[in-house]
């Protein structure tokens, strides 16, 4: 594509968001709600794409080849993120709130991190390859959508593999008829296990307030993101980057390394990572932002979920039991894409209203209203202008073996981001840089189910190419 | 390319300044920010309704 179609097109997203922007602003000051997802979108799609954010490139390249690079700089985006977070926080300002902690997040991060590794994408990274032109990245993004879709309405036989302790719990929540909790594994893992565990913060675990400044900058973001990250970069130092640098500071037999020579390594080995730094400081930036204008609207309309808005608006349909939709209030990823499945599966009959991930408490609204839909659309948008500008925008089709691990990775991902009630955004990046112990209980698992999944592919690969040789 | 990039980002900092800016009036107003509210928005018994309206939507039920 010549230099001035890349521009055309590149404007040409902007020109489409601005006319719905200020058309549907013009037709109801509401809409500016819903802008408000769109434009961050854009910027989140913009950053991911310049950082070329993916985690499982950064585990691919990590356990693969032994490049800590994209690792690196992920964990450098959690803490500038963390630091934003910890602000907004210590104004009140935040629309963050912790997850239960309990084992379940490493089984989930586990078969979250098997998935992405599989798919060649995490979800946050087959949002901007998508809007890259990779259409094998947008396979990965249907198969995440359907799969939860699917996964949270689930009951019959998988009824039987409940827990009698689940099954307890979750009656005796005393949920609304129309959600119909005995019938569903998601539901009674949710309601008979999940709502039973504990939910914490860094900070509460010391006693502290979230929005607090110690609580926020102390316990959450030094205790709680600072400190960990620090010590995982050293374990990523000594493993990964260490014996390439010092081969080339200290050729054989000059001297033994120092102090000196471990902190230039260890601070070289940070610096290495600049593109995906920059871009994670731009995304906590944006994310903190983000928080910041959500809560000030909910407070100008006086709402507490966009779910009211909607319903002021007159569109009723696909709201929660509660009267909510999702609106998490800051960046987030898997959530809306599985509310697109569900509002066309109920269209066509499949009652996706009663179970509690839809119907009790995101609602499936019409994706053309849906607040974390417009962020969702505009994040493509916005790595496609990026991709556009700099001459990495590619239309690429799927091969057919490809087409198939995206669908199987998918699925993965899928099923760890439902069971950990997020992906590696929602249940990782964001929970982790927010101070909740959850995230890095996500986090553990999806490193380990990584290292399996590029284990297994690369064994995977190897046996294929084999036969191909031996074939030929 | 590198000057698109910049008109595109303008672009977006205009638009997103004025959300942000529509988003901060309300806080003020509230005393979300800066403290206490503003003079106006504390006078009669009206706007005190409204305000603790406002603050308790930010209690947690």
């Amino acid at each position: 594509m010549s230099e001035a179609k890349r521009k055309f097109w590149a404007f040409a997203i902007v020109a489409v968001l601005v006319l719905v922007s200020a058309g549907t602003y013009l037709y109801h000051e509401y809409y500016l709600y819903l802008s408000v997802y769109l434009w961050f979108g854009v910027v989140y799609g913009m950053c991911l794409q310049y950082g070329r954010f993916c985690f499982s490139s950064a585990f691919r390249d990590l356990f693969a080849v032994g490049v800590p690079r994209m690792a690196v700089g992920i964990m450098i985006a959690i803490a500038l993120f963390g630091l934003v977070g910890a602000f907004v926080s210590a104004t009140g300002l935040s629309t963050f709130h912790s997850a239960p902690t309990s084992l379940h997040a490493v089984i989930a991060g586990f078969i979250f991190g098997v998935g992405m590794c599989f798919a060649g994408g995490c979800a946050s990274g087959s949002m901007y390859k998508t809007g890259e032109g990779n259409m094998n990245a947008a396979i990965v993004i249907l198969s995440i959508s359907i799969t939860q879709a699917i996964f949270v309405d689930v009951g019959g036989w998988t009824n039987s593999l409940v827990p009698e302790a689940w099954k307890a719990s979750a009656a005796a929540k005393g949920l609304p008829a129309s959600i119909t909790v005995s019938d569903g594994w998601v539901d009674q893992y949710l309601a008979g296990y999940i709502w039973d565990q504990p939910v914490l913060s860094f900070a509460s675990m010391l006693g502290w307030t979230d929005h607090s400044v110690a609580g926020a900058f102390v316990g959450n973001f030094l205790l709680g993101v600072v400190l960990p990250g620090a010590l995982l970069l050293v374990v990523v130092y000594l493993f990964w980057s260490r014996r390439a640098f010092m081969r080339k500071r200290l050729p054989a037999g000059t001297r033994a390394a120092g102090w000196r020579d471990e902190l230039a390594g260890y601070g070289a080995m940070i610096v290495a990572s600049k593109r995906t730094a920059i871009a994670g400081l731009a995304l906590g930036i944006a994310a903190g932002l983000h928080m910041y204008a959500i809560q000030g609207l909910r407070v100008k309309y006086g709402v507490k979920n966009a779910g009211t808005l909607l319903e002021r608006l007159g569109f009723d349909f696909g709201l929660s039991v509660n009267g909510t939709v999702f609106d998490p209030g800051y960046w987030y990823v898997t959530t809306q894409e599985a509310q697109w499945v569900g509002w066309v599966m109920h269209k066509l009959g499949w009652n996706q209203m009663d179970n509690i991930f839809f119907g009790f408490n995101n609602g499936i609204p019409n994706p053309l209203i849906n607040p974390a839909d417009w962020m969702s659309i505009s994040l493509f948008g916005g790595a496609a202008i990026m991709a556009l500008l700099h001459n990495e925008f590619k239309f690429k089709k799927p091969t057919l073996e490809t087409a198939v691990w995206a669908i199987i990775g998918g699925a993965l991902m899928g099923i760890g981001s439902r069971l950990g009630l997020g992906c590696n955004v929602g249940a990782f990046f964001v929970r982790v840089s927010q101070g909740d112990p959850s995230g890095w209980l996500f986090g553990l698992g999806m490193v380990g189910g990584a290292y399996i999944g590029v284990k297994f592919f690369n064994w995977w690969t190897e046996r294929r190419m084999a036969r191909e040789f031996a074939a030929s | 390319m590198r000057n698109s990039l910049w008109i595109i980002i303008v672009i977006m900092s205009a638009i997103m300044g004025y959300m942000l800016g529509y988003a901060t009036s309300p806080m003020i107003e509230t005393g979300l920010i800066g403290g206490k509210p503003a003079p106006h928005a504390a006078t009669g018994a009206g706007k005190k309704e409204l305000e603790q309206y406002y603050q308790d939507l930010f209690k947690e039920k």
